[in-house]
């Protein structure tokens, strides 16, 4: 309402941030959080056993590491900011004002642990000797830091789901402990240990030499190190479980298997359970018969957390559908508490940038596109992604599309499907926005990306 | 024109707006400082390699530059979440307004740093491995460069485009909003601060690291006689350019208080000059780094207090305009508060319990007499009028009956409301 109008129109604003969201969370916990502490305990045996060439297959490993985090892995961070004000500047701003100095001490918490990398890193051949110790402890301290800054944003993500007694309350520290934190926080950890082992697995194949004694060794070693975590992953996976709050659980089999997936939601958590234990069984022959396989082998089991990650979260976003905010505002940015005024007086009417505030027989498919873009268009795209013009298709197939039957479906569609929030909107929006809907059968539109730009 | 006034986001500031203002400027000149020495040592890296390709030793001095940018690029990505943490809290109405209006060329910045750091590394790591093949090597440096130039064009645009919503209605793209007034000298004046900085600080660094470096032939002070040089001249430019930026200023937004702010800018400029003029030309540059150093961060710190009474004066009557709106909306919806939303709509019409489960949770699919989303009600029903219990398993586990129509979602709600609901619907069928 308050803010132009951006639309990925092919992508879908939603699979825009997740793609963002999803690559900055694989980095972010294999490549950081799980990485830096067994990067450092690694170090730390080696050199209490004298290995050095260990010390150096660790050297490489963080090198890789190292440039992947400060370039992909810091951005995508920052990237999930550009993203998601973007798309929803409404939903952000107050997530900003909620958490401003939970970002804050994150920030403090996150130019240490950069500080931190560069100095591990960029000092490796040079501490050495008697300063080895304090080069480990350089190590451990950057794990700490990463695990700060995990720990800090996952508040926010819980929050996002289940602010607890936020709503009540409004203080900063209701918000952080909300419900869903601490099994969160403890599922995330083991999942970054367990993301850690596996890529260090995959990475190992890279700077050694097949049959070799080294290469034998670190199969091994990081195997046993992903299987030591999957563990307590699955324990603290079904404590989080427990945490959702009732009414969200509803959402999870189309949060997993997408709408028009809904049908083979069964199929799809067979599909994710063979994709874990693949995972598991292919580190499972690293750690007993790590001697024989080809380089690729030992790469499957990062592919497959990576893969059960990136599900996780598109399913942790979804399920707190209808709202953005849990319980404090819609995905489309309306607030619960706005909704009573805005029915009554409209949507339109209430918007800084639109071109239609009143709607005549003239102006309703105009204005009913403006509706369609402040009430549908955060998530919905016309044609692609989750698009309006497939999900009418579903629902009427073989006929005319009608107005009318659109209206009434749109009056209840809270009702009718969870997930979606109440229309925010007077009866004349609805009609206007179910007019233009049924003329996307026979006339195709178009949105642009910047959609409220010269039309106000 | 009359300006698009939208309301703010509708929760307090976190913290005393002082508060937030000052630790804005400071952790942007934190920041910009390092970026400076990211942009300004490419550029650096560059002109020096270039010299490499005749005089060797160069080529060194070049080498020992783009070391640093590793740790100067960390930190300046890393700097920069606090200042733009706190601009979103401090503007959000004006900041999000001209990010949003930029788009898909603001969402641009990250895969275009993403690039140009990956450049950044590929280009310091392959220094031996291409030494024989230099122009590959310094595509690499070019094409670093070229990113590190063109993205502050974004940030430029957008920081100047929030300050003047009285353009935003007229800015229909990206080129639009680089080409409103003002945008291209702050570019200019950017990009000469990098390299002022840059140089000052491998003064610095050259003098202090002397022992430890390599540069082959090359006399410390011959590197930092050219590292002064090129200061000065980057200095000498943001005089010019300094100027052009503040006679492109709107007039509504220079007042007495930033002219007040500008003066002594203007008296400082001219000894910084000098100071460096004079360490170009003495025997050991470098012995007079601190007056230099000190001049310019008294002349910075009045150009971040001038940036920013600039960005106040243009956007407080906005600020207060948004407030007003925002006041008035939060009253009204308080107000509102008594009309309840009744799912459905119902209009006031009383309703038996049954009709309100079905009204929320079937009507939008169903109705009677005529097919909606699912078939009219009194033909699919015709089966169950004395199967009620047959109703209650299908409208809990619905399957799949009719090709022509899309499959029904399960419902779930509490027992005695589907007792309700299965009374109503086989009452009024028929």
């Amino acid at each position: 309402m308050d803010f132009p109008i951006f639309q990925a129109d092919f992508f879908g604003n939603r699979l825009l941030i997740a793609l963002i969201a999803i690559v900055h969370v694989i980095i972010n916990h294999s490549f950081a959080v799980g990485m830096m502490p067994l990067l450092a305990f690694m170090e730390w045996w080696a050199h209490r056993t004298g290995r050095e060439d260990w010390d150096r297959l660790l050297y490489r490993i963080l090198a890789v590491a190292f440039i992947v985090t400060t370039s992909v892995g810091a951005l995508t961070g920052v990237g999930i900011w550009f993203s998601t004000s973007v798309v929803n500047p409404a939903a952000i701003g107050s997530l900003l004002r909620v958490f401003y100095w939970a970002w804050f001490s994150e920030w403090v918490v996150f130019v240490c642990e950069v500080v931190l990398i560069l100095a591990y890193f960029l000092t490796w051949k040079r501490m050495t000797g008697v300063r080895k110790t304090a080069h480990i402890r350089i190590g451990m301290a950057l794990g700490l830091m990463s695990w700060l800054t995990m720990a800090i944003i996952t508040a926010v993500l819980g929050f996002m789901m289940n602010p607890g007694s936020w709503p009540q309350q409004q203080d900063l520290l209701a918000g952080f402990l909300n419900p869903a934190y601490i099994p969160q926080l403890l599922f995330r950890t083991s999942a970054a240990m367990m993301m850690a082992g596996s890529l260090a697995l995959a990475l190992c194949t890279a700077f050694t030499a097949k049959g070799t004694e080294l290469r034998t060794e670190a199969v091994k070693a990081f195997a046993g190190w992903t299987l030591f975590w999957t563990l307590p992953l699955c324990i603290w996976a079904l404590v989080y479980f427990q945490a959702i709050p009732t009414e969200m659980m509803v959402n999870v089999p189309v949060a997993f298997a997408t709408q028009a997936g809904i049908g083979s939601y069964n199929l799809l958590l067979q599909l994710t359970l063979a994709v874990g234990l693949i995972g598991v069984g292919f580190s499972l022959w690293g750690l007993l018969k790590p001697a024989r396989a080809h380089s690729l082998v030992w790469i499957v089991p990062f592919v497959c957390v990576s893969l059960l990650v990136s599900q996780f979260e598109r399913t942790r976003q979804f399920i707190r559908k209808p709202y953005v905010l849990a319980y404090y505002m819609y995905s489309n940015g309306v607030r619960p508490h706005e909704s009573a005024y805005l029915v009554k007086t409209g949507l339109l009417a209430n918007s800084a940038w639109v071109s239609n505030r009143t709607i005549s027989a003239e102006n309703r498919i105009q204005a009913g596109r403006e509706v369609f873009l402040l009430a549908c268009s955060r998530c919905h795209t016309l044609n692609s992604a989750n698009s309006v013009t497939a999900n009418l298709s579903r629902m009427y197939p073989h006929q005319t599309w009608n107005p009318e039957a659109i209206d009434t479906y749109i009056r209840n569609i809270n009702g009718a499907r969870s997930y979606m929030p109440p229309f925010p909107g007077t009866a004349a929006e609805r009609a206007a926005l179910a007019a233009y809907l049924a003329k996307l059968q026979t006339t195709s539109d178009r949105i642009p990306s910047n959609a409220s730009i010269g039309r106000n | 024109m009359d300006e698009i006034v939208p309301k703010d986001v509708l929760l307090p500031l976190p913290a005393p707006f002082w508060l937030l203002v000052a630790l804005l400027l400071v952790s942007f000149a934190l920041h910009i400082l390092f970026v400076n020495l990211m942009v300004g040592s490419s550029l650096l890296v560059l002109w020096t390699e270039i010299k490499g390709l005749k005089k060797k030793d160069w080529d060194r001095v070049s080498h020992t530059i783009a070391a640093t940018i590793t740790v100067n690029k960390s930190l300046a990505v890393v700097l920069g979440v606090a200042p733009l943490l706190t601009i979103s809290v401090l503007y959000t109405a004006q900041f999000y307004a001209s990010s949003t209006l930029l788009g898909t060329a603001w969402l641009l910045v990250i895969p275009l740093v993403i690039l140009a750091f990956l450049f950044t590394y590929a280009h310091k790591y392959s220094w031996e491995a291409l030494h024989k093949s230099k122009g590959v090597h310094l595509t690499l440096i070019v094409l670093a460069c070229a990113l590190f130039l063109s993205i502050p064009f974004i940030f430029l645009t957008n920081i100047n485009l929030m300050l003047y919503p009285e353009h935003w209605r007229r800015v229909t793209s990206f080129w639009d909003a680089l080409w409103l007034p003002n945008v291209l000298p702050r570019y200019f004046h950017f990009v000469t601060a990098s390299v002022a900085l840059t140089g000052l600080f491998f003064v610095y660094y050259f003098r202090r690291k002397a022992d430890d470096l390599d540069i082959g032939g090359l006399k410390t002070n011959e590197v930092t006689r050219v590292c002064y040089g090129v200061a000065f001249a980057a200095t000498a430019a943001q005089v010019l350019f300094g100027l052009l930026l503040f006679l492109t200023l709107p007039a509504h937004v220079i007042s007495v208080r930033l002219i007040g702010t500008l003066t002594p800018v203007l008296a400082l400029v001219p000894i910084a000059l000098w100071l460096l003029w004079r360490e170009v030309k003495a025997e050991e540059p470098g012995r007079g780094l601190r007056p230099v150093v000190a001049v310019l961060i008294v002349v910075v710190s009045l150009m971040v207090w001038a940036r920013h009474e600039i960005r106040e004066t243009a956007v407080s009557p906005h600020r207060a305009l948004v407030a007003a709106k925002t006041a008035q909306y939060q009253a009204q919806v308080a107000a509102a508060q008594d009309y309840l939303l009744m799912p459905g709509g119902l209009g006031g019409v009383p309703a038996s319990a049954g009709s309100l489960i079905f009204t929320r949770r079937c009507a939008s699919c169903h109705s009677f007499d005529r097919r909606l989303v699912g078939p009219a009600l009194n033909e699919a029903l015709a089966s169950y009028r004395s199967n009620p219990q047959g109703l209650m398993a299908w409208i809990t586990k619905p399957g799949r009956k009719r090709a022509d129509y899309p499959v029904m979602p399960p419902q779930e709600m509490p027992k005695d409301e589907l007792q309700q609901l299965i009374e109503y619907v086989l009452k009024n069928e028929g």
